[in-house]
């Protein structure tokens, strides 16, 4: 039977079934370490398959792989479709949910209940999947019915923060109600744009509205435009739209914080090029429309509301949750400018910023591990009690900064590089600098907690955090800095990703 | 005016009143009810529309099922609204205006209902209407096939396809014709002559009776055609069963069951839920199995099944029906359902074919490949919908311990 099968012609859709039937079959793997196994393997799997699909895609002649479902035809059935852009980020969402996976099974004994740990992690597999879906797809309507999937699966991870007290509980449901506003909006827009068009395939999509006779003054085509814009703002935490995520990756539980800030908005963002480039197109989103000002006016006022918001914070985790609104300013600053570099800055942002701040969370998690708690008093002096776990942190921190060496300094370099190639854009560049300063602040108020003041009470007696939560936490930090020396991969993609998106050669 | 749009303007008047009622209304048992209301009076509205399989699911989710599950959380969150004090939220208010605004504006250059030259009437759809995508442009010969393509069973099958073709591609009579005329198999060309067919030859499906060819066009739609997309909204639904399992399971140890009212000491509640739930369950499947052939398919059908459990722990107690289905078994059904469907896809893919491409399950016969995936994956979602609506119904019953 298995004769005529063969992996690589198809990758994309593995990418995304693998984790459908691996999360369903998690719940029968019984309780214990099982689930956990089960889980660890089902995203090293499809790890190892967005790899090789990244080696086809970039092999691919044309730039990208088709991949059409039920051998349908792709303007009236599903297609997959994977070009340089969607091919790296499904990397860097499978990858940080594999390390994420790996750190998971000490802090879920601790935060979740022994009797639901195999539903938990069906959940969260199935989280993946979702979010994998979203960026796998070349069809409109189907990125919406993954996203039902990623956001269900999401509050649900969220409601089950630390025993499921009332604070992760009202977190999640703010979060599914703005969530579920946004995704309306989304139906709304995608709805809109399939009476105009007569089809859903994306690029079928972009043909039909070029097509179109004077769509700069056609009112469905930009209610449509709008109401996407708002529930993709929405979905990706855009400042003034972002109220709901603090709170939810303050208490969700600490893997599920790590997983999100690495993988949830970005998905978020990804669906903006997409929408943006891909089905509008740059003539019209960033020329026709204000796309550009609206964008990057939310985005500047966003690095610069919450950068300060989080210097004020004591909590670690809600200092990184608004610190995560901020450095989400960058990522949208960068595409409003619609050049080359600035595009480029934000995808190769998008991984950076996923490997950064997904290792900051995860020591953040490592202290709330040994101290059920992680604000400013509780981490006094524990620079010599959890070196590696401190230095870990310290690290990110610097990257968010975009401290030379680091992952963050080529985001930042490509960001302002974009900035001044573009007329009038110069104010991004400075409050990317201004950005930076407030990163150097709240940074630097957990290294003189950390190791210029004395610990006390329980501090004082806490010992390293185990092995299987440091060494998740410093694969990604190490990629942090690994990216920050060599950045020729992640620099080449993500131009080659940009051209593709502002529709020049692939 | 004629008829249709009189009924619908009757329908949108009571659908606005209700949806007002359900805000005003302090009471939280009668805004549940009022929200079945609701969703009855929109299944009317889908009735008018004719789209029937939209309808049936409204009456039976909307309608059914919903208003039941809504009434169960009434049971912890009590019947009666909290006293607030009402104040005008402004940004709320220009927020919601805007929005309306915003959708009426956005109204203003749609085509008009029902309008024939609206793209949604002539571009891609028809062929999905008329389920001759995928056909190897209807006459062989113009094509020459790809290699290794067995060219003799094509033609043993496309002797059928012989139908007439429409002059005119925007005339929309060949429409209700092709729909009418399955039994004859006659399948219209439709794409205009200066539209090329997506790459030639690619898209080999069999043109013998499944193809996706099933008289009710919606559910040729959603099983073969869009079949990926409705993989996973079975898995959304089976997200939203594991999520409230994992939320509000009571801990193992205290026990599933607490000792709930029992209604079976009413002589006619008894007798006639007895009586009426072989016939529920007969209709549930009927409403699975036939969807091919009018309104109904998985979704609907599953939601029937689970009203026959649901009723008969209404009035026998939870404890009984724990008997007949234990919550380790429904939970195992929940995912065997989407694991139907998408093993049904990864079989598919295995035989050397696409994910979902239901024609490799019979390389002999094409078509009843195609009719046994379809049916396969219909089974698939009834029973994950059927199991998870009874899972959300014994969660919200459960009474937590804390």
């Amino acid at each position: 039977m298995l004769d005529a099968f063969e992996v690589v012609p198809n990758l994309p859709v593995l990418v995304v079934t693998t984790p459908l039937i691996g999360g369903i079959l998690t719940i029968a793997m019984g309780r214990g370490k099982g689930p956990w196994a089960w889980a660890t393997l089902i995203t090293g799997l499809v790890f190892y398959f967005t790899v090789l699909l990244m080696q086809q895609v970039l092999a691919a002649k044309t730039g990208y792989i088709s991949y059409e479902l039920g051998n349908w035809p792709r303007q009236w059935g599903i297609e997959y479709r994977v070009d340089a852009l969607n091919a790296f980020i499904l990397l860097t969402v499978a990858g940080v949910s594999f390390v994420t996976t790996l750190y998971a099974q000490k802090s879920v004994e601790k935060e979740i209940p022994q009797d639901r740990h195999n539903f938990f992690y069906a959940v969260w597999v199935l989280a993946v999947c979702g979010l994998l879906g979203i960026t796998v797809t070349g069809d409109a309507f189907n990125v919406y019915v993954l996203l039902e999937i990623s956001s269900l699966t999401v509050y649900a991870l969220i409601a089950m923060g630390k025993d499921m007290n009332r604070q992760a509980l009202t977190a999640s449901l703010r979060y599914l109600i703005l969530g579920s506003v946004g995704a309306s909006f989304i139906l709304l827009g995608i709805g809109y744009l399939m009476m105009v068009t007569g089809t859903l395939n994306m690029e079928d999509m972009h043909d039909r509205l070029a097509a179109l006779p004077d769509i700069v003054h056609h009112r469905t085509v930009l209610v449509a435009f709008a109401f996407l814009l708002v529930g993709l703002g929405m979905k990706m935490a855009l400042f003034p739209l972002h109220m709901w995520l603090p709170k939810a990756y303050t208490y969700a539980p600490s893997a599920v914080s790590a997983l999100l800030s690495a993988t949830a908005t970005k998905v978020g963002i990804y669906m903006a090029f997409r929408f943006l480039f891909t089905i509008f197109g740059v003539g019209f989103s960033f020329v026709a429309m204000p796309a550009s000002v609206v964008l990057s006016v939310a985005a500047c006022a966003g690095i610069l509301v919450t950068g300060v918001t989080a210097v004020r914070q004591t909590n670690l985790k809600r200092m990184l949750a608004y610190s995560s609104v901020g450095q989400l300013g960058y990522i949208v600053a960068g595409f409003a400018l619609a050049n080359v570099h600035g595009v480029a800055g934000s995808v190769i942002h998008i991984f950076n910023h996923a490997v950064m701040k997904g290792g900051m969370f995860m020591a953040a998690g490592a202290i709330m591990y040994r101290l059920g708690r992680c604000d400013l008093r509780a981490i006094r002096g524990l620079g010599k009690r959890m070196p590696l776990t401190m230095a870990a942190f310290v690290a990110g921190g610097l990257g968010l900064v975009g401290f030379p060496l680091t992952a963050g300094f080529i985001s930042k370099w490509y960001l302002v590089q974009g900035a001044l190639e573009a007329p009038h854009m110069w104010p991004v560049a400075a409050v990317v600098l201004v950005g930076s300063l407030l990163a150097v602040a709240y940074t630097w108020r957990v290294v003189e907690a950390a190791y210029f003041q004395e610990p006390e009470g329980e501090s004082a007696l806490v010992t390293e955090a185990p092995l299987s939560m440091v060494a998740p936490m410093w694969i990604l930090i190490g990629a942090s800095v690994y990216f920050g020396v060599s950045a020729t991969f992640t620099g080449e993609i993500s131009m080659r990703a940009a051209k593709s998106l502002l529709g020049g050669a692939p | 005016m004629n008829a249709v749009v009189l009924i619908d303007t009757l329908l949108l008047l009571l659908v606005t009143a209700t949806a007002v009622a359900i805000v005003e209304v302090r009471s939280l048992y009668a805004s549940s009810i009022l929200t079945g209301i609701y969703s009855l009076l929109m299944a009317l509205v889908w009735v008018n529309m004719h789209s029937m399989d939209v309808s049936f699911t409204e009456a039976a989710v909307g309608g059914g099922i919903s208003t039941i599950l809504l009434i169960g959380t009434l049971v912890h969150v009590g019947r009666e609204e909290k006293p607030i004090k009402k104040r005008l939220h402004v940004p709320a208010l220009v927020f919601t205006a805007l929005t309306g605004a915003a959708l009426i504006y956005g109204t203003l250059d749609m085509p008009r209902f029902g309008d024939p030259a609206a793209p949604i009437h002539h571009y891609r759809v028809p062929e999905m209407m008329a389920q001759t995508v995928g056909f190897v442009n209807g006459t062989p010969g113009k094509q020459k096939p790809p290699e290794g393509f067995d060219l003799e069973r094509y033609r043993r099958f496309d002797g059928r396809v012989t139908g007439p073709i429409p002059a005119d591609p925007t005339d929309t009579a060949w429409r209700e014709k092709s729909i009418l005329q399955t039994e004859g198999l006659i399948v219209p060309q439709v794409r205009a002559a200066h539209e090329p067919h997506a790459e030639p030859g690619h898209h080999l499906h069999p043109p013998d009776d499944f193809n996706g060819h099933v008289p009710n066009s919606v559910t040729s739609l959603l099983a073969a055609y869009r079949g990926y997309d409705t993989m996973f909204e079975t898995t959304v639904i089976f997200t939203a069963g594991v999520s409230l399992i994992l939320l509000l399971r009571r801990p193992r140890r205290e026990g599933y069951l607490q000792p709930g009212a029992v209604m079976s000491d009413q002589v006619i509640l008894r007798v006639v839920t007895k009586l009426s739930i072989p016939f529920i369950l007969i209709f549930g499947f009927y409403v699975i199995t036939h969807g091919e052939l009018g309104p109904g398919g998985g979704f609907q059908g599953g939601v029937v099944l689970a009203t026959a459990f649901i009723l008969y722990a209404l009035i026998f107690g939870r404890a009984a029906l724990y008997r007949v289905v234990p919550p380790p078994v429904s939970d195992m059904l929940t995912g065997l359902g989407v694991l139907i469907y998408s093993g049904t896809g990864a079989v598919c893919m295995l035989l050397g074919g696409k994910f979902l491409d239901y024609s490799m399950l019979n390389p002999e016969l094409p078509g009843d490949g195609e009719s046994l995936g379809m049916t396969l994956v219909e089974y698939g979602v009834g029973i994950t919908v059927s199991m998870v609506m009874l899972t959300i119904f014994n969660q919200l019953a459960e009474e937590r311990s804390t």
